[in-house]
């Protein structure tokens, strides 16, 4: 399993060819690659998948639970993604295939959609109130809050302070399990099915609390086939408390849907890991100090844009249009009671800048590196071309003066070099 | 000053180029990061920054500006070449602008710009001569 640090993704070295091409696409140029093949730098990976959706091996691989681990547990529950509802273009409601989920092996499914209810008059309190500095930014996205961290920690107090919709349906399913059975938390298994990879590191290492209350994390796609095998002998749903998501709830996923459900206007939704880069500039240079909220997703098109999804994004959206439109209600009335007392809507844990592009602790050291790189990148040739195994060549001149790659890394320059060696042997 | 460790960058700005506007601050940015210095002094620098960049592609003909960071401060240059500042006085008034209407159109030159520099500096010196040009200089203190 995977330990404090670690990030879901993972390179496959026995299909990763060395092509640079997910080096190139990182937005925090957390990749390097060396000898063949690419190596991600823990400290400075957000789990944006940009690199595996720019592979054309195939060469990444996800830390996940499964189905297996089902038998780990005493009573059972399932938090599929709001996204999963959209993977299905054939249209079947939404109590069959809860029913669906059911039968793969889980006591109760219980929807992420749920928390949104309790969600989105919070985000709306707290940017009608100011209670943040504005633009406020939403929390919804792993990926996007580990970008500030890492990239604009001066935007840290931005952030929306209250959790995302997974975290809070965990919370409450769990509560509910254990206030209605008398469960202990250790019998009570909390699967999420995943759009992302982002979603499933912060599982293990989370961001904004203690600790998470999911336990195993499966990647939508991987479920995604049993769920239609069963689907296809299914015409009705076969459990009484069958109808767990409510379909309104979920534009929540795509681009936009957050602001407009929670009734915010003056809002900018931006999709897209190296889009959110951008507007995060603006604001850093106090360009965008008169918009309310940011909802930001690292995801183009919002989360029916994860890479873990089966369903095209643009597909995915018409699909919760239809279901939303269809939505058939009387869903799940028996929790309510339980969930007006709910109260674990907000982040616990401080988020704290990890900055890992820091020259050197001390400022004076830092200028001398400064300039050495400076000094380096001018000698270099500006193609930014890879080759070296760095992203671009200031990349390549920061890693040599850190200690971590030579001048001879840079294929001009060993040219060169060779050249000039000829020539002396002639002389 | 003489054996001082200082580091400078150096950029050229166009005038009307408001595609790329914004690109030396943001590289300005990165570079205050990557030096470690505090995130509220970061945030000065860049909109001091971003002010005159800004100021250079829709007030002045083009010009250049430049990044110095010594170990006690930071310091932004930039020198024009024209048309210079009529009543520069007048001009450091919050709410005074010149900005033509392309660039009102375009949301910018709320006439916030040299006010607002000011404020973020910890030492702010002009220079202006109409007809040539003009020199700013903005300098923010480390530590
Ligand atoms: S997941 Fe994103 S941040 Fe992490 S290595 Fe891949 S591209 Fe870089
Ligand atoms: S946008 Fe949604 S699906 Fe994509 S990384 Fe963020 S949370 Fe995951």
């Amino acid at each position: 399993m995977m330990g404090k640090d670690a990030h879901a993704v993972k390179v496959r070295a026995d299909r990763c060819t060395g092509c640079t091409r997910c080096m190139q696409s990182c937005p925090t140029e957390a990749i390097r690659v060396k000898e063949g093949l690419a190596i991600i730098n823990a400290a400075r990976c957000i789990d944006c998948s940009q690199c595996i959706e720019s592979c054309p091996f195939d060469a990444h691989s996800i830390d996940s639970g499964s189905l297996e681990d089902i038998k780990n547990f005493k009573y059972t529950i399932v938090i599929p993604a709001i996204t999963f509802a959209a993977q299905f273009s054939g249209g079947p409601k939404i109590d069959v295939l809860c029913s669906a989920l059911r039968k793969l092996g889980f006591d109760l499914v219980f929807s992420e959609g749920l928390a949104v209810d309790y969600l989105k008059d919070r985000v709306r309190e707290i940017v009608v109130n100011n209670q943040v500095k504005k633009p406020i930014i939403s929390s919804h996205c792993p990926a996007v809050i580990r970008l500030i961290q890492t990239k604009y920690s001066s935007l840290i107090d931005h952030i929306m302070p209250t959790g995302s919709p997974v975290d809070i349906a965990a919370n409450m399913a769990r509560n509910l399990i254990k206030e209605k059975y008398g469960y202990s938390d250790s019998d009570i298994g909390v699967f999420y099915l995943s759009p992302c990879p982002a979603r499933i590191t912060n599982v293990v290492n989370p961001i904004g609390m203690q600790e998470s209350a999911i336990n195993v994390t499966i990647p939508i796609k991987d479920v995604y086939g049993d769920v239609l095998r069963i689907l296809s002998g299914m015409k009705e749903p076969v459990s009484e408390f069958s109808n767990c998501m409510k379909p309104e709830n979920l534009p929540w996923a795509e681009v936009g849907g957050q602001a407009k459900m929670s009734g915010v206007d003056n809002y900018i939704a931006v999709s897209g890991i190296h889009e959110v880069a951008k507007v995060f500039d603006q604001i850093e240079m106090g360009e965008l100090d008169e918009v309310d909220f940011i909802e930001a997703s690292s995801c183009t098109g919002g989360c029916v844009g994860g890479p873990l999804n089966i369903e095209n994004p643009f597909v995915a959206q018409r699909n919760i249009r239809r279901l939303a439109e269809n939505s058939s209600q009387g869903y799940f009335q028996m929790i309510d009671s339980v969930l007006a007392q709910f109260k674990h809507i907000y982040l616990t844990e401080e988020i704290s800048p990890k900055q890992t592009n820091i020259l050197d602790e001390d400022f004076t050291k830092a200028i001398e590196k400064m300039k050495q790189i400076e000094e380096i990148t001018s000698r270099l040739r500006g193609l930014d071309c890879g080759s070296c195994g760095a992203p671009n060549c200031r990349a390549l001149a920061e890693d040599i003066v850190q200690g971590k790659a030579r001048m001879e890394d840079c294929v001009f320059y060993q040219e060169q070099q060779h050249l000039w060696r000829l020539e002396d042997e002639s002389e | 000053m003489t054996e001082e460790v200082a580091a400078s960058f150096d950029y050229e700005i166009e005038k009307d180029d408001f595609k790329i506007a914004g690109s030396a601050s943001s590289h300005i940015k990165k570079i205050l990061k990557q030096l470690g210095l505090p995130n509220p002094l970061i945030r000065r620098a860049s909109i001091i920054a971003y002010e005159l960049e800004i100021n250079l592609v829709i007030h002045t003909f083009g010009g250049s500006m430049r990044l110095e960071v010594h170990p006690d401060r930071i310091v932004i240059l930039t020198e024009d070449v024209g048309p210079g500042i009529e009543d520069v006085d007048q001009a450091l008034i919050e709410g005074y602008s010149t900005a033509n209407d392309k660039a009102r159109e375009m949301g910018f030159g709320a006439g916030m710009g040299l006010p607002n520099i000011r404020r973020c500096s910890d030492d702010f010196s002009i220079r202006s001569k109409l007809g040539e040009g003009t020199w700013i200089r903005s300098e923010i203190h480390v530590g």
